[in-house]
C-alpha cells in the first residue's frame, strides 16, 4: 500500500488550475456554498501523519500537488514550534509565517518545480498573482486548523492543551519525501 | 532398547533463541539465547585473577540493568536471569584456576550473557543466519543443553533437531558425528524448520486436512523468510527473505519514542511496548483519526528502575499500530527495501511450480515471535487476496473466460511463537517417529552419510 492520495477530483471546467496547481475551494471562503465543510486543508491534516513516513509519492491527481504542498508546509510549521510554545505564541508565529513565506510554484526559486512538472513560461502575471493570493489563503486556513489540532489534549479531544501535543510534535523532524519547502 | 519408551528430545537451535524440551509437551521446557561464554585468557597469574574477579562481581551488579534487555526476550518458564546473587554465584564458581580444565569452563544461554560481563569470558553466538558457524562451540552448547538443562542421558533418547532450509548436507553429517560419537545418542532425526512450522499449524481449528503443503512465513528477530513447502519438500529456488524483523520493529519504536521526547527511550522499553501494545491496523489513516478523536486509545507504560524506587510514565501512542505496519509498508522505516510482505508472498508463490500454487495460497502459515501481533494474519490475508483477485480479474478480461478463483487463507494459531519447536514435539510424539530416526547402529554400519536423507513423515494417515 503506497502513500495516500488526495480524494478531491479536479474538474478543470469548474476549478481553475494555475501552474499545474488547482485552486480548490476552501470551506472558510464565504463565496463558496458547499454542503459539507470538508475541504482540501482538512484532508491535508488528516493525511499528514500517515504520509510523512513515506519517501516516495506519485502524483496522480493534480490535487495531489496541493496535498504535497500542504504536508510540506505543516512540516515547516511544526519545526517552528517547540515543546513549550504557548498557544497564543503559536498562532502569531504561524500567522506571520503564512504571510511571509511566499514563494509561488513556478517561480525559479520554488524547490518543487520539477516534481510538480510546472511549466510557467506561458503563465500571465495576473495568474501568478491569483495563485499567490490563493496559496496565502490556503496557508492561513491550514495554519489555523493546525493550531486547533496541535493544542488539543490528546487524552480528551474536547479539552484544550497548554503546550503542543507531543503526538504532533513527534513529526516535526520527519520529512515527507526528504524534501522541504 | 530402553529408549523406545522415553519421549524424544526436541531441540530447535535458532539464530537468536534455543528451544529445548521433550516431545509430547505443549511448550518447550527451556527457551534461552543461543549464546555461549568461553574463557578468553590463557592461564594468568593468580594475583591478577582475584582482582579481576572482584571487579567482575562489582560490574555485574552495576550493569544488570543495562544488559537486562538482552535476556528479556526469553519467554522461558524458568528464568535464569533473575537475581544478582545468582550471577555472582556463577562467577565465583569458575574453574579457570584449575589447570587443564579450561575447556569445561563455559556457560550457555542467559548464564552466558551474565558471565560475559566479566573480563574473563567472551560471548559468542555459534549460529549465524540459522546455520552453525562454530562447531566446537555448538558441541559444547549441546553438551550443556543435554546434561545441565534437560538432565537426560542421550543414549536413552531419540533426538529431533531442526535445520534451516537449504542447509548443506555436510552440516547434517557434522551434526550426526557430534550426536552419535560424542553423545552416543539412541536415534537422530533432523527436520527442516519450515516443515515443522507447517505441522504446528495443525493445531489450528482452521486446518482441516493435515497436509505438508503451504507457505511458511517465519519471522524472528533478525530476518523474515517466506518459504514454500510442497508435500514436505522445501522449494529452495523460490525462498525469499525480508530484511525486516523483530529488531527493526523495536528500533522503529525507539526512534518514535525519541522523536516524541519520552522520559525513557531505551531499547528495553521499546521492546516491552512492542510485546505488550502493538497490533496491526487495517488502514493507518483511519487509525490515526481514531486516536485523535478518542484519547482512550493511547496507553501508558510504566518503567520502574531496578530497586523500584522511581517510576517513569511513558505514553504509548501511534507506534502501537505503526510499528507492525513496517511489514506492510517497509517504506516508512527503511529506504533500501521497499517491497511489502504481501507482495513478496505473492511473488514467492508465483515462482513455484504451477501445480502446487493453489495449495500454497490456501495454506499460508505464520511462525515466529514477530508474527504474534494481533490481526497480523487477517491483514496479510486481505492484502494477498487483493493482489491475487486483481490479477485474476485482469486475466479474465484478457482471456474472456471465467476463473474458478483462488482461495487465499492465512493460518494463525496459538503456538505461533514456538511453532517450529511445537511442530517437532507433535511429530516426535507419534509412534512412527522412532522408526524414521537413524539409530546408532545404522550410523556405525554406514557412517555419517546416512543422515543426508531422512524419510518424510507419513502424514496421510
Amino acid at each position: 500500500m503506497p502513500a495516500y492520495h488526495s480524494t478531491f477530483i479536479v474538474d478543470e471546467r469548474y476549478t481553475k488550475v494555475i501552474n499545474n496547481i488547482p485552486l480548490l475551494a476552501l470551506a472558510s471562503d464565504n463565496s463558496v456554498i458547499s454542503g459539507d465543510s470538508y475541504d482540501i486543508t482538512d484532508e491535508v491534516l488528516d493525511l499528514f501523519k500517515a504520509n510523512t513516513f513515506f519517501k516516495n509519492f506519485e502524483i496522480i491527481n493534480s490535487s495531489d500537488r496541493l496535498l504535497t504542498y500542504g504536508i510540506l508546509y505543516i512540516n515547516s510549521c511544526l519545526s517552528l514550534l517547540s515543546f513549550t510554545t504557548s498557544k497564543n505564541d503559536a498562532i502569531k508565529k504561524l500567522y506571520n509565517f503564512a504571510i511571509d513565506s511566499n514563494v509561488v510554484p513556478g517561480e525559479p526559486n520554488f524547490k518543487l518545480n520539477n516534481m510538480f512538472m510546472i511549466n510557467s513560461s506561458t503563465t500571465s502575471r495576473g495568474d501568478f498573482e491569483e495563485l499567490k493570493q490563493y496559496l496565502q489563503a490556503f496557508r492561513i486556513v491550514l495554519a489555523n486548523k493546525l493550531v486547533q489540532r496541535v493544542y488539543t489534549d490528546f487524552k480528551d479531544a474536547t479539552k484544550e492543551a497548554e503546550v503542543p501535543s507531543k503526538f504532533w510534535m513527534q513529526f516535526s523532524k520527519k520529512k515527507f519525501m526528504n524534501k522541504s519547502l | 532398547m530402553s529408549y523406545l519408551n522415553n519421549p524424544a528430545v526436541v531441540m530447535d537451535n535458532g539464530t537468536g533463541l534455543t528451544k529445548l524440551g521433550f516431545a509430547g509437551n505443549d511448550s518447550p521446557s527451556y527457551v534461552f539465547p543461543t549464546a555461549i561464554a568461553t574463557t578468553t585468557g590463557k592461564s594468568t597469574g593468580s594475583s591478577t585473577r582475584t582482582v579481576d574477579q572482584s571487579f567482575s562481581n562489582l560490574s555485574v551488579s552495576d550493569s544488570n540493568t543495562s544488559k537486562a534487555y538482552l535476556t528479556s526476550n526469553s519467554t522461558s518458564a524458568t528464568n535464569f536471569n533473575s537475581s544478582a546473587t545468582h550471577s555472582s554465584a556463577i562467577l565465583s564458581n569458575h574453574l579457570s584456576g584449575k589447570r587443564g580444565t579450561e575447556d569445561l569452563d563455559f556457560y550457555i544461554g542467559n548464564e552466558a550473557l551474565l558471565a560475559s560481563q566479566s573480563q574473563q569470558y567472551s560471548l559468542s553466538y555459534p549460529i549465524r543466519h540459522g546455520q552453525v558457524e562454530n562447531w566446537d562451540h555448538m558441541e559444547r552448547f549441546w553438551e550443556n543443553s543435554i546434561f545441565k538443562y534437560l538432565r537426560t542421558e542421550p543414549e536413552d533418547h531419540c533426538f529431533l533437531l531442526t535445520e534451516p532450509p537449504l542447509n548443506p548436507p555436510e552440516n547434517r553429517e557434522q551434526v550426526a558425528e557430534i550426536f552419535f560419537e560424542s553423545f552416543n545418542c539412541a536415534g537422530l532425526y533432523i527436520a527442516v524448520q519450515a516443515v515443522l512450522a507447517l505441522a504446528a499449524s495443525w493445531s489450528s481449528p482452521k486446518v482441516t486436512d493435515r497436509s505438508l503443503t503451504g507457505t511458511v512465513i517465519d519471522s524472528g528477530d533478525g530476518v523474515t523468510h517466506v518459504i514454500p513447502v510442497a508435500e514436505g519438500y522445501v522449494i529452495g529456488s523460490a525462498i525469499k527473505n525480508v530484511p525486516i524483523a523483530g529488531r527493526d520493529i523495536t528500533n522503529f519504536i525507539q526512534q518514535i519514542l525519541r522523536d516524541r521526547g519520552e522520559l525513557d527511550a531505551s531499547l528495553k522499553t521499546a521492546e516491552a511496548i512492542k510485546q505488550e501494545f502493538c497490533y496491526v491496523a487495517p488502514d493507518i489513516v483511519k487509525e490515526f483519526n481514531k486516536y485523535d478523536r478518542d484519547g482512550s486509545k493511547f496507553a501508558q507504560y510504566i518503567v520502574e528502575n531496578q530497586d523500584k524506587t522511581s517510576r517513569k510514565l511513558i505514553d504509548v501512542g501511534y507506534e502501537r499500530f505503526l510499528a507492525p505496519e513496517i511489514f506492510f509498508n517497509p517504506e516508512i522505516c527503511s529506504s533500501d527495501f521497499l517491497t511489502p510482505l504481501p507482495t513478496l508472498v505473492d511473488e514467492t508463490i508465483r515462482s513455484c511450480p504451477i501445480d502446487v500454487r493453489k495449495g500454497l495460497y490456501n495454506n499460508i502459515v505464520l511462525s515466529g515471535g514477530s508474527t504474534m501481533f494481533k490481526d497480523f494474519g487477517r491483514r496479510l490475508q486481505r492484502d494477498v487476496k487483493t493482489i491475487v483477485n486483481k490479477r485474476i480479474e485482469h486475466s479474465e478480461q484478457l482471456s474472456g473466460t471465467k476463473s474458478t478463483g483462488i482461495d487465499v487463507q492465512v493460518v494463525s494459531h496459538r503456538r505461533q511463537r514456538n511453532a517450529v519447536w511445537f511442530g517437532g514435539s507433535l511429530l516426535a510424539q507419534t509412534g512412527e517417529f522412532k522408526s524414521y530416526c537413524h539409530t546408532k547402529a545404522d550410523y556405525d554400519e554406514y557412517g555419517p552419510e546416512i543422515v543426508r536423507t531422512f524419510s518424510l513423515f507419513n502424514v496421510a494417515q
